[in-house]
Parts: structure tokens; sequence; C-alpha cells
């Protein structure tokens, strides 16, 4: 054993059996809220941390470990949407014909004009502002919501997100755009809906 | 160009741009609309709040409603100590 016994400046270098107890849960979490299936999380996780294990000499620390290893478990993750994503499925289901219908008039226009949302401010530092998000984004039909979380929030580049869940570019701006009207709705009609009068005295 | 159309623009083009003549389209829009101007502002904090990283925060730190079981975790740890030692067996 050529290594240095462990001491406080080597707490950088890499402990792959305490990687389980320090982000098992948080790896496991983040999996599920994208694949929505146990077995196939924990699939990912395991996976994830066996090719951590294999590529632990190629580490440089030039990120953080949970960075380095969130980022294995992302690709993880596509691999797996990659593998779900058989049959390109039908676009246009009833859930998003509603939010569409609700959203606009016949002739286009917005039913319920948008409101202005005053900046949050200090609301960003309640953890309730987050779980409402949280909440709108899983409240989206499965397959919209997917699409939000891979390329809003894992800023995944569009070609490999269409790759991932079997689509086209065009239905990947579709589902953006489907997506951003659910989610403004729910958010606005969870945040932003106090005493907002100008919106009652629409005409 | 309606609303319906113009919020199908401003959503694409937060991800690939537009053609000129439906982007000169939607600018006439929104100077008409005050609605679809207030629809571009929240795109544009839901952009941003999507991408902050206090979401992620509090998507991992709420950890305790999510978590592998015993079964699973046990499993997973077998399989690390596995890989583990074949690592270092083929190092030394």
């Amino acid at each position: 054993m050529s290594e240095p016994p462990d001491s406080a400046p080597e707490r950088n270098r890499h402990a792959p059996e305490r990687w389980l107890s320090e982000y098992g849960d948080a790896m496991f979490h983040y999996a599920l809220a994208r694949l929505r299936d146990r077995a196939q999380a924990e699939d990912a996780v395991q996976e994830s941390l066996l090719a951590a294990l294999s590529a632990r000499d190629t580490f440089r620390g030039e990120s953080a470990e949970r960075t380095w290893l969130f980022g294995i478990l992302k690709h993880k993750i596509m691999d797996q949407f990659r593998r779900n994503a058989r049959e390109v499925r039908i676009e246009d289901d009833e859930e998003t014909d509603a939010l569409i219908e609700r959203t606009f008039d016949a002739s286009g226009s917005w039913r319920l004009r948008p409101a202005t949302w005053q900046d949050p401010g200090s609301d960003l530092e309640r953890s309730e502002f987050w779980a409402m998000l949280e909440h709108c984004i899983g409240g989206l039909p499965d397959k919209l919501a997917d699409t939000v979380r891979l390329v809003e929030i894992d800023e995944l580049d569009s070609e490999e997100t269409c790759k991932a869940l079997g689509i086209s570019a065009t239905n990947l701006w579709v589902r953006l755009h489907r997506a951003r009207l659910g989610l403004r709705e729910c958010i606005e009609r969870s945040w932003f809906s106090g005493d907002r009068t100008s919106r009652r005295q629409r005409s | 160009m309606t609303c319906a159309e113009a919020a199908r623009v401003m959503s694409d083009g937060m991800n690939r741009p537009v053609e000129r003549r439906e982007r000169l389209s939607l600018q006439f829009h929104l100077f008409m609309c005050r609605g679809c101007r207030l629809y571009r502002k929240q795109l544009a904090l839901i952009r941003r709040w999507l991408r902050s990283d206090r979401l992620a925060k509090a998507e991992s730190t709420r950890q305790e409603t999510v978590r592998l079981d015993a079964e699973a975790r046990a499993r997973i740890q077998t399989a690390i100590y596995k890989g583990f030692n074949e690592g270092e067996d083929t190092r030394s």
C-alpha cells in the first residue's frame, strides 16, 4: 500500500467505501425524480458508483467529488432513458390539449392574462419556494417533466435530449413550449395568486 | 400572430434560433400585447429558477423522503466492494 494513511489534508482522496453512505440517497433521489422507477434508479446509482470506482484514477480533483459522481449519474440516467425510449410516443394527448385550451381561447388570445410576477426577492431563500417549484415540475405530464428536467435543469443540449428521449427536434420544441405553459400556470396559481386585483378586472 | 403563436415562438427562441420572419412578427406582437410581454418575463424567471443551484440543493436536501431501501443499499454496497477488490487486485 503506497498511499499515506488518512489525514486531514488527504480528505480529498477518494474513499469509495463511503460514497454510498454519503451520496447514495441523494443520487437515488435525483435518479428517481428522473426515471420514476425505483429499480431503474437503484441500477443507475449502482452503475454510476461502479463506473466511478473504475475511473477514480482519472479523476483530477478539479471538481468536487459530489459533482463528479453526479456527472456520471447523469450519463447513466441518459443511457436508461435511451433504453426506455423504444418508440416515439404520440405527442398530443388529452392532458396537454386541455392545458392549451385552458390557456388560450379559440382566437389564440390569453384567457387569463399572465400576471406580473414581482421578483420574489427574499422568497427565494425560503425552502417553500423551491418545494413549490419542484411540485410544479412534478405535476406536469411525465414526458413534459422529463423534457424540462433534461433541458432546463440538467442543461443537456437538445441533440442529446432528443436521442435520449427518442423524439424529433420538433417534438422537443413542442414539449418545452407546453412544459413552460404548464409551469407558469402552476407557479402563478401556487405562488403569485395572492392579492392580484388586476387579474380579476380582466375584461 | 396570435398570443398562442407568440408564446410558442418565445419558447422556441429560448432553445434555438428562430426564423427571421417569425422573429419580426413576434417583435410586433410584443409591442402590442402586454400579456405576452408579461409571459416573456415569466419565461426568463422560470429559466433562472430552474437553472438555479438552489433548486438542485432543495432537491438533494429533501432526501429523507426518498431513500435507498436497505436491500438495494446492501446490494450496491456488495457490488462496490467487489469492484473495489477486483480493481485492487489488477493494480498490484
